[in-house]
């Protein structure tokens, strides 16, 4: 396992949706949506994730279309407001990347606090982000989305405790 | 002379690793582990530092992070505390605070004039003459403050990590290492810190000559290092208490900021010292001292010494100075009648000899003042706390260990507001009532006998995991053995001073304060410990009182006949020890946006200004031009050609919903109820005072949805106020923040609409000022916005911010031939202001309200509600004493220029300031807004502005814009 690797996936596409009638919306375009506010699910390699009771962010992974879908349909519909994404979007993946995270965010790590499927909406490096922890292929990684003009920014701090960790 | 001894068991040196240093140019070594005072101790290194005050010579006093007159530097290091500073290789020490040298230090003097400079004399002394003050100013503070400040001290990043923690027990003693115990077993997470390098606590050094709890601790600290449910924080310090139990851990490396459920204090106790006179020369040390450099460091504290004790702890000191090799020629106990049980009569039955009711009347010195030569000692009438000096003999001896009682080490509890009482008992204070979630154990809590102090662990513990929700049957636990009629078990003695003539008897060793100056202190009124504290200073070293608050209390309580509690304590603060600036700040967080466009700025070679979180680029520099040139230059394209600019950085948000333009129309001053689909208005927010907050544009895209465009530096507190509100109004609206979603831009000049218009599919010329549509520019879906912020004519551009860049550059290939031009934001403060418009912020500040710049119109007070419209109310019938105007220079003016918040002035009275002010090339004049009285707001009249030399500038009121357009202008300026 590496130590510190970060892997940049802000080009996955994302559909954002929110409004009280959001969840209905969604629901009638096929999407699974996680059950409770504060969580995510993977369903046909398509993330969602619950920011509220009301708001959506939905991640297409590759080979997800959901996202390609939802945009398609241009209908203002009463209750359900877009939500555009321009996020930076990076995936934590080593055995140090737990340690980097204390340093950058404030949450409780810890599997008894994080279970599995929370959403975190924290700081990270200062700034309002999202995050989840996600066992993919066996490996335990994190994901962290922030405002994509931050995206520099982030992927700067990032950057420098890679090189320390791997230096 | 070497002190070590030979290898023994439970010592924390590695004696196969030999370190190298040197103290005050001479070579010495150490073994690893070894700290400094401990390496130069067992060296024969007595003299270590200097005190702070009288410069008189110290030795080792405590060894646990409080010898603050054994500060050194090495290299650009300074400060180092030698008494917890491991040693390493290569070190070149020298002591801090000296004119020459340790030894030979020539402000040693100041000791013999010490007469002459009692506590507070600074605040007597040099008031007359007036004229002269300045000079003993820079002198007393020249002599004040220790060790060398070096500016290039490298920038080492120490980490600021985050923990969390079911249990955090602060202090690994028996107490802290039972209840870390307890509370893993019970299947929690817990954390435990302690600032030695290893665990245990008193049981690493206080064996009273047996060394039979060795095994006991082996065991102990062995479990709590297995244990998977605890992490432990060793060489680190709990340094402060904040809300909710966040407690940062301070190490080597860096600080954890632990936000704990519920925290054990098991801090222990800081060993006091009784009080004689001379007892702070080299060799005299606290017992626990003794014990740290026998059994830590397997060095002897000395060959050959005395014991004075005010409690039993001594008789243990005793025996482990006997088990060390020291010959200990008397134990002196301060107290009457037969103390020290079982450890006393080991004393007698290794031949030392017991003195009750006798004193250290004083210390005598060597001829050099470097170390103790002997003990003057005699009678001691306890009750009254004086030396019956008839009866005295002297004892030649090359050390003293003395033991006086305790002071709780409850600075963490004292933050996180816990209630302490004066336990007669004990003779301390302990916590009468705790807050929630924080517990107490061990002699911190008043327990001091070892067993007890375990049961005391487990028992917070037990009380921590019930607080957690764990259903545990409570234990209660005895706080001290005996009986507390009698003094016998008393950890601390009450009142362990003894009076001398000559004074140099000293509480605070950190300030060289002495039981004369606390006299002298009452004398003067200063008899409050909060008064006296700031007098004498006492407590105020860097050591903040642990050896000397309680010694204070116990003097003050005596001076003003009160009973201790009466007197109270000082207010503990954080950090509980000083804490390097490096740690403090940590990895520099700087967080800042970049929008699309910023790596094209950058190639541009654009210089970035910062504005809010982002970076925008201020101006492009052209080779061989000025920056006042280039920003000319940008301006000038915008007036007689084209310009464009990326003001991506602008605020964004959506309104959606049927309530959305009644949201606005509570928001904001204006109106929106009525606006119509395709059309902007102007927005303005104010505070519940009136007070202008922001400005920006609406642009309505449907009947239930309103695109909002705001400055750059407030959106983020103008998108949180909204939600605020919108939480109380509960309207049929949902809010879209879309700052970091939209790209803009901004295309502005007489070429603007020809320019845009290759490139769209919307006919440009049926868009009509103040209004929007939505088109495709570049084939981009886009929201075209006709604004006049920087011209007349100008087109904000808004689309995804991916896009953006792809919309810029066709925008600069389209509008080559027209000699388009990017501008940065200092053009367009320049642009603006020759439109005469404000911004809020810069031309206003937090009193400023909409009539006094001029922005009536905006504000329709008819309107049933809108924030601030009841201050305006009562604001619109005052008069109003300032108003926002433009103004121009002379046009042959060349004299001191006016610059930013330069005074308007009527003689002697300020009238206003400056807000802005800029040379306008394009208008070939001095322009600005200012502040002046509203009697001087008319066009033509003029009013005077006071340059930073001091020099009057005449200004002249005009009408905007500054330059003639359609529309009007300044007629007497173009």
């Amino acid at each position: 396992m590496q130590l510190f690797d970060v892997t940049d996936v802000s080009t996955f596409a994302r559909y954002g949706v929110k409004g009280p009638n959001a969840e209905k919306w969604l629901v009638g375009h096929g999407v699974k949506l996680p059950k409770s506010a504060n969580s995510w699910v993977l369903h046909n390699n398509t993330l969602v994730l619950r920011l509220g009771s009301s708001e959506f962010v939905i991640e297409d992974q590759t080979g997800g279309v959901a996202c390609t879908q939802l945009a398609e349909d241009s209908k203002r519909v009463t209750g359900v407001y877009k939500v555009p994404h321009a996020d930076a979007a990076y995936l934590l993946a080593g055995s140090h990347a737990t340690n980097i995270l204390s340093e950058l965010c404030e949450l409780d790590l810890s599997e008894a606090t994080l279970v599995d499927n929370t959403l975190g909406m924290t700081q990270v490096a200062g700034i309002s982000a999202t995050l989840l922890r996600q066992s993919l292929a066996g490996e335990t990684i994190y994901r962290i989305w922030c405002d994509g003009t931050y995206g520099d920014y982030m992927r700067h701090i990032l950057d420098e405790m890679t090189e320390e960790i791997t230096a | 002379m070497s002190l070590r001894n030979p290898k023994q068991v439970g010592e924390w040196i590695n004696r196969e690793k030999v370190i190298n240093f040197s103290f005050e140019g001479e070579v010495f070594t150490a073994f690893e582990g070894d700290t400094i005072s401990s390496a130069l101790w067992a060296a024969g290194q007595k003299v270590l530092g200097r005190s702070f005050k009288y410069h008189r010579a110290r030795g080792i006093l405590s060894l646990a992070n409080h010898d603050v007159n054994i500060l050194m530097t090495d290299g650009l290091d300074t400060n180092i505390r030698a008494d917890v500073t491991l040693v390493k290789e290569g070190m070149v020490l020298h002591v801090v605070n000296t004119i020459g040298g340790v030894k030979k230090d020539k402000n040693r003097i100041i000791d013999v004039l010490s007469p002459f400079l009692p506590v507070g004399f600074y605040y007597k002394a040099f008031y007359k003459p007036r004229w002269l003050f300045p000079y003993w100013e820079r002198l007393i503070r020249n002599a004040a403050g220790l060790g060398i400040t070096n500016f290039n001290f490298p920038r080492t990043l120490k980490r600021k990590l985050h923990a969390h923690c079911d249990v955090l027990v602060i202090g690994a003693g028996p107490s802290g290492l039972s209840a870390a115990l307890a509370a893993a077993d019970a299947n929690v997470k817990v954390i435990m810190v302690d600032e030695n390098a290893q665990l245990g606590g008193s049981l690493t050094y206080d064996q009273a000559g047996n060394q039979a709890s060795t095994d006991y601790l082996n065991d102990l600290v062995s479990k709590v290092m297995q244990h998977t449910n605890i992490t432990v924080y060793a060489s680190a310090y709990a340094a402060g208490y904040y809300a909710d139990h966040l407690i940062p851990i301070v190490g080597a490396d860096g600080i954890s900021k632990v936000r704990a459920k519920s925290v054990i204090v098991a801090s222990g106790a800081f060993e006091q010292p009784p009080v004689f006179r001379y007892n702070d020369l080299p060799g005299i040390m606290l017992g626990s001292a003794a014990q740290r450099l026998i059994h830590r460091y397997a060095t002897k504290p000395f060959n050959s010494g005395v014991v004075v004790t005010a409690n039993d702890y001594g008789y243990r000191v005793a025996l482990d100075l006997l088990e060390a090799g020291s010959k200990v020629l008397a134990l002196v106990d301060m107290r009457t009648g037969s103390n020290g049980g079982l450890h006393a009569a080991a004393l007698v039955q290794a031949g030392v000899k017991i003195y009750p009711a006798h004193c250290v009347y004083e210390a005598l010195a060597t001829s050099d003042k470097s170390s103790v030569r002997a003990a003057v000692i005699c009678p001691y009438d306890e009750k009254n706390g004086i030396a019956l000096t008839d009866s005295s003999f002297t004892l030649e001896c090359d050390g003293i260990a003395m033991s006086a009682g305790w002071a709780p080490a409850a600075a963490l509890l004292y933050q996180a507001g816990t209630a302490m009482q004066f336990d007669y008992g004990v003779q301390q204070f302990v916590p009468a009532k705790l807050p929630e979630g924080i517990f107490a154990a061990g002699k911190v809590n008043g327990v001091f006998e070892l067993a007890q102090r375990m049961t005391d662990g487990a028992r917070a513990a037990n009380d921590a995991l019930r607080y957690l929700g764990h259903k545990f049957e409570e234990i209660k636990v005895e706080k001290y053995l005996g009986n507390s009629s009698s003094q016998a078990y008393l950890p601390s003695h009450p009142y362990p001073m003894v009076a001398h003539p000559k004074g140099k008897n000293f509480v605070d060793f950190d300030e060289d304060i002495q039981i004369k100056d606390f006299e002298n202190a009452a004398k003067e009124g200063f008899d409050n410990i909060e008064l006296m504290k700031r007098f004498t200073t006492v407590g105020m070293g860097p050591s903040q009182g642990k050896h000397s608050n309680m010694n204070a209390i116990r003097l003050l309580a005596k001076i003003r006949h009160l009973p201790v509690e009466k007197i109270g304590t000082t207010t503990s603060r954080p950090f509980f020890h000083p804490t390097p600036i490096g740690h403090l700040a940590g990895r520099s967080f700087h967080p800042h946006r970049h929008t699309a466009l910023h790596s094209w700025h950058a190639a541009q070679g654009a210089v970035f200004t910062d504005i809010g979180a982002w970076k925008r680029a201020a101006y492009y520099p052209q080779a061989g031009q000025t920056t006042e040139d280039t920003i000319q230059a940008e301006a000038l394209a915008v007036r007689n050609k084209a310009g464009i600019i990326d003001g991506s950085s602008f605020g964004k948000v959506e309104v959606h919903g049927a309530d959305a333009a009644k949201f606005l129309e509570r928001f904001f001053t204006g109106s929106y109820a009525s606006q119509k689909v395709g059309s902007c208005r102007y927005l303005l927010l104010l505070d519940e005072s009136g007070v202008v907050v922001d400005d920006g544009i609406a642009s309505r895209l449907a009947d239930d949805l309103f695109y909002l465009s705001i400055g750059t530096s407030n959106a983020a507190l103008v998108y949180r106020e909204m939600q605020r509100c919108q939480q109380m109004w509960q309207l049929n609206i949902g809010l879209v923040n879309v700052t970091g979603a939209f790209g803009a831009i901004n295309i502005a000049g007489p070429a603007a609409q020809q320019i845009l218009a290759k490139v769209t599919n919307i006919d440009l010329a049926a868009i009509p000022n103040s209004s929007m549509r939505e088109a495709l520019v570049a084939g981009i879906e886009t929201r075209v916005i006709r604004v006049t912020f920087v011209s007349d004519l100008s087109y904000e551009l808004h689309m995804p911010m991916q896009q953006t860049p792809t919309v810029w550059q066709v925008l600069l290939d389209a509008g080559k031939q027209h000699g388009i031009r990017p501008f940065g934001t200092d053009a367009q403060r320049l642009l603006r202001l020759e439109m005469g418009h404000y911004l809020p912020g810069m031309d206003t500040d937090g009193l400023t309200n909409p009539f006094e710049i001029g922005a009536d119109w905006a504000v329709k007070m008819q309107k049933p509600f809108f924030i601030g419209q009841r201050s305006l109310k009562i604001i619109a019938k005052k008069q109003s004493k300032k108003q926002l105007v433009p103004f121009t220079l002379a046009e042959s003016f060349r004299g001191k220029l006016p610059l930013e918040c330069n005074l308007v002035m009527d003689g002697q009275a300020i009238e206003g300031r400056v807000t802005s002010i800029g040379f306008s090339q394009f208008v070939n004049r001095h322009i600005g807004l200012a502040y002046v009285n509203p009697a001087k707001k008319a066009v033509g009249s003029s009013f005077q502005i006071r340059t930073d030399n001091g020099s009057l500038v005449t200004a002249t009121v005009v009408q905007t814009p500054f330059f003639k357009t359609d529309k009007g202008g300044a007629d007497a300026i173009v």
